[in-house]
């Protein structure tokens, strides 16, 4: 299994360094590499999944290359392979390759066409390192490269004023992540002296009875450990308050959006949390601390996303809420159900990217929603695609999206978590008015299109629409009893008993759970939160005035819009401007350096004067000396 | 193994090379350059050989040459090698022969002085990492100034007067304290050989006093925080060969010279120090790091970060002082991580000073703003350079990322709090890195069409060369651990041996 394993991994790394190679020669030759490339990990990665399950196999644990092997301690990359680390990657590979498959007719009239699939190519294995990873510090290189690749993506357009400014802010607000992750990262490599999965949560127990001390307070080693991780996540998948780098992410094309920003990337942080949940099942305060940032996030981005227009930006605030679902089951410790709502997640948030793109290139680039409307009849491929993935979206009974969304908040209320349980069931308004907001809008209403002749998109922009439509309406049924009676993840996931018990008491089977649904007070707010988006944003039959403060904070995005675009470099620029000209020029340099040689010429200035020339000023001198010596002499005697 | 003193062949065939150079003024060009390709080749051949002859599972000292040079005084020609000293011969023969590679595509009055000179720096550079004796040692420390104060007085740029006569005085200073020190502590041990001074048994307050003579002298040289003003003076001024010596080795002098002496002899008075020394450290990595963002001449950005990554290397030295009675695996660890940095720093700040001599050459300003959208047209220089600033804002698979990331690890190991502190130069060293590539790489440029072509063929060479590497010791840098590991226990070993 292990070579398999590596040549899942290596593959698209292959396709980078192949398409590097053979830079802009030719178009055919670069589509045919990265697809390939990304094709091959696709099958090796099912292959394996159908191996693992099918033959019963124990997770795997090998390392590879040796990165540091010393008297003292010991580095290496490795991999581990497990169900989760397989699903996982069959997840991400499978949307990159649809992903990429699309790309090559949304990306055709590109210049730099190739450099496009490098970075595609490079994001892809950088995502599978972290997956596959069986020790903290090939996670956190991981971390870091895909950090890199979606800086270089959404920067892919260098002559993008707007492009470069968002990634060059994406890649520091991830930065700040990462010095958590760093910190955790170390933390355990010093004290332990290993990084290795299995080791540390071996020792999980053992690091619960440690403390730490910070400040000359102790603090409990495990949870200070689990909390700077957790750092790490929030600024990977955009939770409160470092989220604000991912809608300006949106400036990178917008297959870009879909892998990087919608179905992989961004879930990395809930995927971390998930394989390290032996350690995290034992922090409750970090666990309880996480569940808020995530209900947090999930309400309150929502409801940004309600006050948007530009379509993209609109959907990277869903991608920020859904997140916030995944985080806040992590929370709670339903790590399966957190896994589950990531696979369905992935699957439909990458169609709606992709029916996005399609559309912003029918409209030659307008990406606001008030400018378009009634697609409906020139895109009837893409409207159906875009309607089965809103539907699972918003949880509508039976779709991929319901089981995933609704087991969550249902097993979060079954578990008397209240005020998330509230936030989280209101959030539903949310999302299915934002959604039914940009579906009513591009669909239906006045035609906006010049050319009344236009057709649908050529059919390598089809083919993955269609293709996504089927695990976003399908996957949750397929797979929903097998995940929560915990036979899908078994013992690679901790506390799995919470979803188990919840899956016996409450759920029974997927269709007690789908029919009990209609009963339910979340498929109430679903309908009428559907009825009202109907009238409000089709019919357009009244009108609602928010409050001012309300929209301003809500279009403000509560501040973090000024925050990193105003304040934070106008203090960068003053207080790192002041700091050089005060205290390296004015204090340093001049102040000491040439102040120091200043006053030595101007001693030496001095000491020069004595030395006057004249015969009778020297004599004068000796003969002084000579007297003062003798009466010096004279007294001691 | 070897039947001819390797060592003392590494250092004067380049230095007697580059006084022929220097000498014969009339030399063709092209003499001159092959004349230098040749050496540094040579050089660099003899240096992997040397490594790859070196007995890393050794403690001892190899490759020793030995003889009396001054009877009277018990002055020795004492040579020798430990891991330490080969991984920054390594790094001196590279960057040398880059050098020598990347000076054959440029235009130089009087070249053959200009390369004469740096040979002389590599064969005293060469000499300063193997002496072990301390006034030899000396010697070669001081002699170092010399070629560098007329590479940049002489093919400096306007303002280089004021730059050459800060870096001369400002170094000169320390060393006048070092050699203080030197002779004080051979007088007390009756020896010069630097080993010898390990053992000696000082009183705290002549130890106190060492130290800080010390701390100016090697933190002049690295550059720490406050003294480090004259550094970016003197890159601004001198040309891109001179800037790339100086960053990526001469600096190593200083770090060398406190791993060599300050940690072992002067270790009580480290230990009483080492918090106000970290705290140097941590302005030097945080505060520098800003007033790098603040810079608006790639030169001096650059200039400034090497001050802030040098202090993770001081960092790292100072670590050990704090670790010795608490915990001596993270000590190694800091140690360890400082000595990495030295090296992939010594081919990261090489790597974007050449870059930005390139840039220069087709732009003739350094500034930010008369430099944007290069990428429009030298997309494969583009592509390096920011592989360079990503390397230097220290991103995992890039050897900056290692040294680094062993530093805060050890620094975990005494407090959380210095950790973190240390650890906010991930986020500034990218602040800083992506403002030059953003400014510089990106945006739209339809002004300045004529002024950039792609790099030359020997650029090329050189720029890849050190991608390569930046990238091997940033994947699978065991090779490196190998080297380093001995000495480095050897060296706490031999510090605690000491205290007893």
């Amino acid at each position: 299994m292990i070579y398999l394993a590596l040549i899942l991994l290596l593959a698209p790394l292959v396709g980078t360094l192949l398409l590097l190679y053979i830079q802009n020669r030719s178009k055919r030759l670069s589509v045919i590499i990265s697809n390939f490339s990304i094709l091959l990990s696709f099958f090796v990665s099912i292959y394996l999944l159908f191996l693992y399950f099918n033959y019963n196999y124990l997770p795997e644990t090998h390392d590879v290359l040796i990165f540091a092997d010393t008297k003292l301690y010991y580095l290496a990359f490795g991999l581990y392979i497990d169900s989760l680390s397989l699903m996982m990657s069959t997840v991400v590979t499978s949307v990159s390759f649809l992903v990429h498959y699309y790309s090559i007719s949304y990306m055709k009239n590109e210049s730099s066409f190739n450099r496009f699939f490098v970075y595609t190519n490079f994001f892809t294995f950088s995502m599978l390192l972290i997956v596959l990873s069986n020790n903290f510090f090939q996670l956190f290189i991981g971390w870091e490269l895909v950090g890199l690749s979606s800086y270089l993506l959404i920067g892919f357009w260098t002559k993008k004023e707007s492009a470069i400014k968002a990634n060059y802010k994406a890649f520091l607000v991830n930065r700040v992540g990462d010095i958590g992750l760093l910190l955790g990262l170390c933390l355990i490599f010093v004290n332990y002296s290993t990084t290795n999965y299995a080791e540390v949560f071996s020792l999980s127990n053992t690091i619960n009875n440690h403390d730490i001390e910070i400040f000359g307070t102790s603090f409990n080693m495990l949870s200070a450990i689990c909390l700077l991780l957790f750092v790490g996540a929030m600024a990977k998948s955009a939770q409160v308050p470092l989220h604000f780098w991912l809608p300006d992410s949106m400036e990178g094309p917008t297959p870009i959006s879909a892998l990087i920003h919608a179905a992989t990337m961004v879930t990395a942080g809930i995927y971390m949390v998930a394989r390290l949940s032996p350690m995290y099942a034992l922090a409750d305060d970090v666990s309880l601390f996480i569940l808020y940032i995530g209900t947090i996030t999930a309400f309150f981005l929502g409801l940004v996303a309600l006050v948007q227009n530009d379509i993209k930006r609109i959907i990277a605030y869903s991608t920020i809420s859904q997140l916030g679902y995944m985080t806040a089951a992590l929370g709670a410790s339903l790590y399966s159900l957190a896994i589950f709502h990531l696979m369905t997640h992935a699957f439909f948030k990458a169609l709606l990217f992709l029916c996005a793109g399609s559309i912003i290139v029918k409209c030659h680039h307008e990406q606001d929603i008030r400018n378009i409307g009634g697609l409906r009849k020139f895109m009837p491929i893409t409207y159906m695609a875009f309607l089965y993935a809103s539907l699972s979206l918003i949880g509508f009974p039976l779709t991929s999206g319901f089981y995933s969304k609704e087991g969550i908040i249902d097993a979060i209320g079954y578990y008397d978590y209240t005020i998330p349980y509230l936030m989280l069931l209101a959030s539903i308004f949310t999302t299915t008015l934002y959604t039914s907001k940009i579906f009513f809008k591009v669909f239906f209403g006045e035609c906006t299109l010049h050319d009344k002749n236009e057709k649908e998109n050529d059919k390598e922009m089809l083919i993955p629409l269609i293709i996504l439509t089927a695990p976003s309406v399908f996957l949750g049924l397929f797979i929903f009893d097998i995940l929560m009676s915990g036979e899908l993840f078994g013992s690679a996931l901790a506390s799995n008993a919470l979803v188990i018990d919840f899956y016996n008491n409450y759920v029974t089977n997927s269709l007690h759970f789908f029919l009990h649904s209609f009963l339910t007070v979340n498929f109430l707010i679903l309908v009428l939160a559907l009825i009202f988006g109907y009238y409000y944003y089709y019919k357009k039959s009244f009108n609602i005035s928010v409050p001012k403060f309300v929209s301003t904070m809500l279009e403000g995005e509560y501040g973090f819009n000024n925050l990193s675009s105003k304040y934070i470099p106008i203090f960068q620029n003053l207080f790192t401007k002041y700091l050089w000209k005060k205290i390296d020029i004015l204090t340093i340099d001049n102040g000491l350096i040439n102040n120091t040689s200043a006053i030595l010429d101007k001693i030496s200035n001095k000491v020069r004067k004595f030395h006057t020339g004249f015969i009778y000023h020297y004599s004068l001198t000796i003969i002084s000396a000579l007297i003062l010596l003798l009466l010096i002499v004279r007294m001691q005697y | 193994m070897f039947d001819y003193p390797i060592l003392s062949l590494l250092i004067w065939l380049p230095i007697i090379g580059g006084l022929f150079l220097v000498i014969s003024e009339n030399m063709s060009n092209k003499l001159s350059e092959y004349l230098t390709l040749v050496i540094t080749f040579i050089i660099l051949l003899i240096t992997i050989n040397l490594s790859i002859n070196y007995d890393y599972t050794s403690d001892q000292l190899q490759f020793v040459e030995r003889t009396n040079w001054i009877d009277g005084l018990n002055i020795f020609y004492f040579l020798a090698v430990d891991g330490i000293s080969v991984s920054l011969i390594l790094l001196t023969a590279f960057i040398n022969f880059l050098i020598a590679i990347y000076a054959v595509s440029e235009k130089y009055r009087n070249k053959s002085s200009f390369l004469g000179y740096f040979l002389i720096l590599e064969g005293l550079l060469i000499g300063t990492f193997t002496a072990f004796d301390s006034i030899l040692f000396y010697i070669f420390f001081e002699s170092l100034l010399i070629p560098l104060f007329l590479i940049i007085g002489i093919w400096g740029g306007e303002n280089r007067k004021y730059a050459t006569i800060k870096f001369f005085l400002y170094t000169l200073f320390g060393s006048v304290l070092m050699l203080i020190s030197i002779i004080y502590l051979s007088s007390i041990a009756e020896s010069f050989a630097i080993r010898d001074f390990y053992s000696l048994n000082l009183s705290f307050n002549e130890e106190l006093f060492i130290l800080i003579a010390f701390l100016i002298g090697f933190g002049i040289k690295i550059p720490m925080w406050p003294v480090h003003t004259w550094l970016p003076d003197a890159h601004v001024e001198a040309p891109t060969s001179g800037s790339v010596i100086l960053a990526s080795v001469l600096l190593k002098v200083g770090g060398y010279g406190m791993i060599r002496f300050m940690l072992p002899i002067t270790t009580e008075a480290g230990i009483f120090l080492s918090e106000y020394m970290i705290y140097l450290s941590l302005i030097a990595i945080i505060y520098i790091s800003f007033v790098a963002y603040a810079q608006d001449d790639m030169k001096k950005l650059i200039a400034y970060s090497s001050v802030a990554h040098m202090g993770f290397v001081t960092l790292g030295i100072f670590l050990v002082f704090h670790l010795l009675d608490s915990n001596l695996t993270a000590a190694v660890i800091g140690l360890e991580g400082a000595i990495i940095q030295m090296i992939s720093h010594g081919l990261i700040s090489a790597a974007l000073f050449f870059s930005i001599g390139i840039i220069y050459k087709h732009s003739k300003s350094r500034l930010l703003k008369d430099n944007y959208g290069i990428s429009m047209y030298m997309p494969i220089f583009s592509f390096l350079m920011l592989f360079f600033l990503m390397a230097n804002s220290g991103l995992p698979g890039t050897s900056g990322f290692v040294g680094e990331f062993l530093v805060i690890t050890s620094s975990l190991g005494s407090n959380i709090i210095i950790g973190l502190l240390a650890a906010t130069s991930l986020l500034l060293s990218a602040s800083y890195s992506l403002k030059l590539g953003k400014n510089v790489l990106f945006g739209e440029n339809i002004k300045n069409t004529q002024g950039y072509n792609e790099c030359n063929t020997n650029e090329i060479i050189v720029l890849i060369s050190l991608v390569i590497f930046i990238l091997y010791l940033g994947l699978t840098p065991d090779y490196l651990f190998q080297i380093i590991d001995h000495t480095t226990i050897n060296i706490i070993d031999s510090i605690n041996l000491g205290r007893r």
